[in-house]
């Protein structure tokens, strides 16, 4: 527990050092949200795959909010670390890697909460006449789960994404692959409701519903108490399939690193 | 000018052979860009799934919208995106030091250094794509569209370059910063959809920007809906910017102390 308050502090301590880096990130990803705000706004239907357009200007804020909590990328940091050798001290000292990562990234989120606060009141004056949901104390009871497992699914496939550099040095294509995919099926660029019925019965189990999609179907009342539940236990299963994955990926992965110099 | 033009020889030939050393990963990277490529597609049939019309663009013509957007981008992306964000990164690590004390013009070196071959089957493929669908869209269109359409793209591209050198330049003031690419990628990003799309503010904004010159005005000449007015303006805007960067790499300069030595 001390190892963990000391590696948090020192995490937050690196990181209050790097204030305007952070805040740029949160500039960034906020201004990702302008262009899709803007497509929806100037199109010619009212109701859009059964969103008014109000309700879609709210779908990416949640989105943009929902991004900031889950969107663990930590799979650059654990690539870069393993194509220059600096996991190696990590490796020889008596510290967890993956309790490491968490932690750390942690203290960034926390950080990042921080800049999101001045992006984020922004944002909300900006486009403050479209915001159009409705948080109950039901729903944020129920939305707690969810976000965990969003975090659990995003944190331990980025984890093994990382760990992809073990086997192939060059692993950016990897990643980038991984990005393409969970961008066109993880609702953050195209709510899920907007693909066919057929596409739509095979993407609603794949784990990348289960990160950005899910909070916001729960947000904007898309599911019922018995999907809830279903979609509960099938993010768990994805949770539990990923650690197991990311605890093979890590002990093989180790088998075949070798580091060499100081 | 002989002199630079066989200096940017050597820069070319120089990525070709380090490209060439790694077959493998310059084929993932080209089939990876085809498939961003199908990502950005996707999502106009997507959106024109739900909808049938964004501002005044249907389907067909987004759809051009977007090979004219997408070949701009891999104009940029051919050289000048990277070798534009490399600066804030020799700022901060002192390598600017070593760049100013060559015989050549910094700029030029820092501007040209690095290309990326990756970018090219792309180019051909939207350049096809660009004739396919306006002859499609647009069967009287003529000659001079086609021209002032693809120096329209040279103008926008350009001008884009010399908006993300100026952001990049910001690490004259402030080197710490080690992400403004992310800032670049979002800004060129903006121009992924027509700039006549957005409202108030951000209307005149991006049209004061090099975003709408980068692919709205362009597309708008290959569809026959170009006019002189917007021709001018395009060039009036990268003009502006190129001097306005050129001010600013010139007063970063002035405040530039090496992070090195």
């Amino acid at each position: 527990m001390n190892k963990s308050k000391a590696i948090f502090k020192l995490s937050l301590i690196e990181l209050l050092t790097e204030k305007e880096v952070i805040f740029i990130w949160s500039l960034s990803s906020a201004m990702g949200l302008i262009t899709i705000m803007a497509t929806w706004l100037a199109s010619d239907k009212e109701i859009i795959g059964g969103y008014t357009k109000s309700q879609l200007v709210s779908y990416y804020f949640f989105m943009y909010i929902i991004s900031q909590i889950i969107g663990w990328y930590i799979c650059w940091g654990i690539r870069e670390s393993i194509m220059n050798g600096s996991i190696s001290n990590f490796l020889i000292k008596p510290l967890n890697y993956i309790k490491y990562l968490f932690i750390h990234e942690l203290s960034y989120k926390i950080i990042n909460m921080a800049t999101q606060i001045i992006v984020g009141t922004i944002l909300i004056i900006i486009i403050r006449s479209y915001l159009e949901f409705i948080i109950t104390p039901k729903i944020i009871i129920e939305i707690i789960p969810v976000l965990i497992i969003g975090i659990g699914i995003n944190f331990l496939s980025h984890f093994i994404l990382g760990c992809t550099t073990f086997f192939f040095l060059e692993s950016h294509f990897i990643i980038f692959f991984y990005e393409i995919l969970s961008l066109t099926l993880n609702g953050l660029f195209i709510p899920l409701s907007f693909f066919p019925n057929n596409v739509l019965s095979v993407i609603k189990y794949s784990p990348f519903r289960f990160t950005y999609s899910l909070p916001a179907e729960l947000i904007f009342n898309k599911l019922d108490s018995k999907e809830y539940l279903i979609s509960l236990i099938i993010g768990v299963a994805w949770v539990l399939i990923l650690a197991m994955l990311a605890y093979l990926i890590w002990k093989k992965g180790l088998k075949k690193y070798s580091a060499y110099g100081s | 000018m002989l002199k630079y033009l066989k200096l940017y020889k050597t820069f070319i030939t120089n990525c070709l052979m380090r490209d060439l050393e790694f077959r493998i990963n310059f084929i993932l990277y080209t089939v990876l860009n085809f498939l961003w490529t199908g990502l950005t597609y996707f999502s106009v049939f997507i959106i024109y799934g739900q909808v049938d019309r964004i501002g005044s663009w249907d389907k067909n013509e987004m759809l051009l919208f977007t090979t004219v957007f997408s070949f701009s981008n891999a104009l940029l992306k051919l050289s000048l995106y990277q070798n534009s964000n490399k600066l804030s990164e020799y700022i901060r690590n002192g390598e600017l030091d070593f760049l100013l004390s060559k015989p050549k013009n910094t700029r030029f070196i820092i501007s040209t250094r690095y290309f990326k071959f990756q970018q090219i089957p792309r180019l051909l493929m939207f350049f096809y794509l660009i004739f396919l669908q306006t002859f499609k869209l647009n069967p009287q269109v003529n000659i001079s569209s086609f021209f002032y359409g693809f120096i329209l793209i040279f103008l926008g591209v350009f001008g884009m370059y010399c908006l993300l050198f100026i952001i990049n330049s910001f690490a004259f003031w402030k080197p710490r910063i080690c992400n403004l690419f992310a800032l670049t990628d979002k800004l060129e990003g903006l121009a992924d959809r027509p700039s006549d799309i957005y409202k108030g503010i951000l209307k005149y904004l991006f049209t004061f920007f090099p975003i709408a010159a980068f692919s709205t005005i362009p597309a708008k000449f290959f569809l026959g809906k170009g006019t002189i007015e917007l021709f001018i303006e395009a060039a009036i805007i990268t003009v502006f910017f190129f001097c306005l960067s050129h001010i600013i790499w010139k007063l970063g300069l002035k405040r530039y102390e090496s992070a090195s030595s």
